[in-house]
This record gives C-alpha cells, structure tokens and sequence, in this order.
C-alpha cells in the first residue's frame, strides 16, 4: 500500500488535474485507488471527478462529526474518493491533527491512496504529507514554480516526509521554459514524467459534466503522459495505444459530450 | 508590443519566451544554502545542531520524570524551569502548550520526555513531532546517556 501526497507550494500548477487522471489510470491498471482532497478550504477534486454534491466530507471527520468511512464514495472507474467541504464555513473547528490517522485507517482498503494537498506549505500541507509514506512535487517549468516545489521539499524533509519524485505538468515546449535536466538538478528528484500543456485538459472543464480529460479524451497527449507516470509508479511499461478503447468508445465518447 | 505584432507573432509562431537565466542560479543557490541537513550523531554537539539546523529552530530543553536532561543553551535554562512547573500543573495527554515570550515556546510530552522547543515562529505539530521523533530515533541513547550522568550525579 502506497500514500502518496502531491505537493507544489505554487497554486494552479495542475496538481489536482494530475492526481484525478493519475488516479484513474492506476485504476485501469487493476489498483484500487483512493483519491483523498486535503484542500479543506479551496477543495476542487470532487468536482473534476464530476462529483458535484457530497453530503459528508473530510472536514466533517476532522470536526469530529462523521466516521471515516462515512466520507468515501464511489468515484468513476471504480475509484474510491474523499471529498473535502465546497462550503465556506467548513474549514473552522478542523484537527487537522486526526488526518494522519484517517488515512491510516482507510489506506489498508487500498493499493494507492493518492492525496490532493492544498497550496502553500501552511499546516494543512504539513498535515497531508505527514499522512503520507512517498510525497511527489507537481511543478510547471518556470521559476515561480520550481522555487515554491523547492521550498515544499525542504519542508516535507524538516517533518521526515521523504520527497521522491517530480512531474513536470504543463510543458509546452517554449524556448523560455526551464528545461527538464535543469529542474532536476533544482529539485533533485527523479522525474516521474512531463505532461504537456494541452487544450484538451482545459477543455474538459467547459462541458456540462465535468470529466477528467483521460476519460473524455483518451487519446489527448496530456492522457498519454499520465499512463507514462502512472507506469513509472508502478515500475512497469503501459500500452498506452490500449487505453483509448478503440472506435466504439470514441464513438461513445463523441455521442456523450 | 502592438497588435500587428501579436498577430504576426501567432501567425508565423515565434516564439519569443528567453529562459530567465539569472532566476534559474538563484533556485540553484537557494537549493544548496537551504538543504536540510542529515541529523548527525557522532558526538552530542554535532546532534543538537544538526537537530536545530533542520528543524529552524533556536532550543531544545529536554525533561524527563521532573529532571532536566538536556538544555541546547545555558541561557534558556532558567524560563525552561518556569515553564516545566506550568506545563506539568496544565498539561493534557497529547496536547500542546505554547507560550509567547517574545519567541515561540511549545512544550509537549511524548514517550516518557517532555520537550521545550524555542523557535521564532510557532510550530506546528507535525513540525514539533519530527523534532521529537528525530530526537527519539538519532539521539535517545545520547539523551539518555546524559540523564544517567545526571542521575548518577544526582544519587553521590
């Protein structure tokens, strides 16, 4: 069983994007995954997930007003998921304290439990990583970005989180951009994968069911680099031409959108 | 740059993005001022900087079963001693107390110790954790080697 927690320290990096796909497709490698949003104030993966009411939440189990299991529903693909509070008056009277036990308690369930964490490197971050047995930095190739990762790394290190890998998110090949080889050295981690800044991603978020882009475009190149990092974590090579599901399901696809 | 510019700009694709050489040194120098350090283990000194360099902090005044056993300086010694009275008289299992006495001070028990961590800002749990657990898994034996001193020390 595997806690993975991803951490950027910059906002809109595209973390929450990167662990609802991720997740889905270490779930069509045959892995039960649990997808837990630790963003208990800005909470945004039940809603990429299409999830668009949850009556109990996280932060209702932080409060000390719901059981764990209470809170984790079925998400799409057979994933399972966590959702934290869309309510504004849900992030106060939270024990951020009681989440390492929570995931504790639910990881056993599972092959991967995958944690969303907020922005910054505030407690709530702290508390996520905490949870966490391997904690990946998401980052854009700029230097706003790679400096936040940078200060997000040292600060999982300071609490004995152990930072293990780096996914490069939104590349989109411009002369400007940090090259990859830089941004290792930078961070020091191993990279995980480089998923390219594509339209597609963007896109899923204007339909009227939002729907993570490696579901409604299997064949998008931001899909493809998913499957890439996810056959790294799993330390073996995916057939990413078999993940499309082939023309009925793109004529699935077509008809649904 | 005009709107014949961004035009053509689109149109042709250039690119005229310049990777920001300077900004990439200063990440680069961060990185290396700011890594955190390995607890080292050697001797007692060498653990307790490396202890307060990872951590940020300024001290750390171990207690165990009412003794001091550790102080990382002299001059903290003295408020340590006022604040362990309060802190055993209010205590609560796994709880935190902290003072604000100009710096942060946080005190907490955890396995048999008590732990005083001085530090600019106020720490957080998980943070103050990582310092106890550090000390429990780098540095239990030296802290424990002293209390022996102390003890025996104590007991002529």
């Amino acid at each position: 069983m595997r806690i993975i927690a991803f951490a950027s320290g910059k906002g809109g990096v595209g973390k929450t994007t990167i662990v609802a796909n991720l997740g889905i497709a270490l779930a069509r490698q045959g892995k039960k995954v649990l997808m837990v949003d630790t963003d208990l104030a800005m909470a945004n993966l039940s809603l990429i997930l299409g999830m668009e009411t949850s009556p109990i939440t996280l932060n209702d189990v932080l409060k000390g007003d719901a059981g764990v299991w209470d809170v984790v529903y079925d998400g799409p693909e057979k994933v399972s998921i966590m959702p934290a509070s869309l309510g504004l008056q849900d992030t106060q009277r939270l024990d951020l304290t009681k989440l390492p036990g929570i995931i504790k308690q639910v990881a056993p369930k599972y092959d991967f439990v995958l944690l969303d964490c907020p922005a910054g490197i505030g407690e709530d971050t702290l508390a996520a990583m905490a949870s966490s047995t391997e904690v990946f930095l998401v980052v854009n190739p700029h230097s706003l970005s790679i400096a936040d990762a940078l200060k997000t790394k040292i600060a999982a290190q300071r609490i004995n989180a152990k930072p293990v890998g780096l996914i490069i998110n939104m590349y989109a090949g411009l002369k400007g951009e940090i090259p990859e080889r830089d941004i290792i050295s930078m961070l020091e981690l191993p990279l995980y994968g480089v998923v390219p800044y594509d339209e597609e991603v963007r896109k899923t978020f204007y339909y009227k069911k939002i729907q993570p882009v490696i579901l409604r475009n299997p064949d998008a190149e931001a899909s493809k680099a998913v499957y890439v990092v996810a056959g790294k974590i799993l330390g073996i090579e995916i057939d990413i031409k078999k993940q499309g599901g082939g023309f009925f399901a793109w004529l699935k696809r077509l008809f649904s959108r | 740059m005009g709107l014949f510019s961004k035009l053509a700009f689109k149109l042709l694709g250039i690119d005229d993005t310049e990777l920001p050489a300077e900004q990439i040194g200063y990440i680069k120098d961060i990185s290396k001022e700011y890594s955190v350090p390995e607890i080292l283990k050697n001797t007692f000194g060498e653990f307790v900087d490396s202890l307060l360099h990872k951590h940020l902090i300024e001290g750390v005044v171990v207690f165990k079963e009412n003794s001091l056993i550790y102080s990382s300086s002299p001059d903290i010694l003295e408020l340590a001693n006022k604040l362990y009275e309060m802190f055993s008289s209010f205590k609560r299992e796994n709880k935190v107390l902290y003072f604000n006495v100009g710096s942060w001070v946080s005190m907490f028990e955890k396995d048999e110790f008590v732990y005083m961590i001085k530090s600019d800002t106020r720490l957080c749990e998980f943070e103050l954790n990582a310092v106890a657990k550090d000390i429990a898994v780098h540095g239990k034996n030296i802290f424990l080697e002293e209390y022996r001193k102390i003890m025996s020390f104590v007991k002529v």
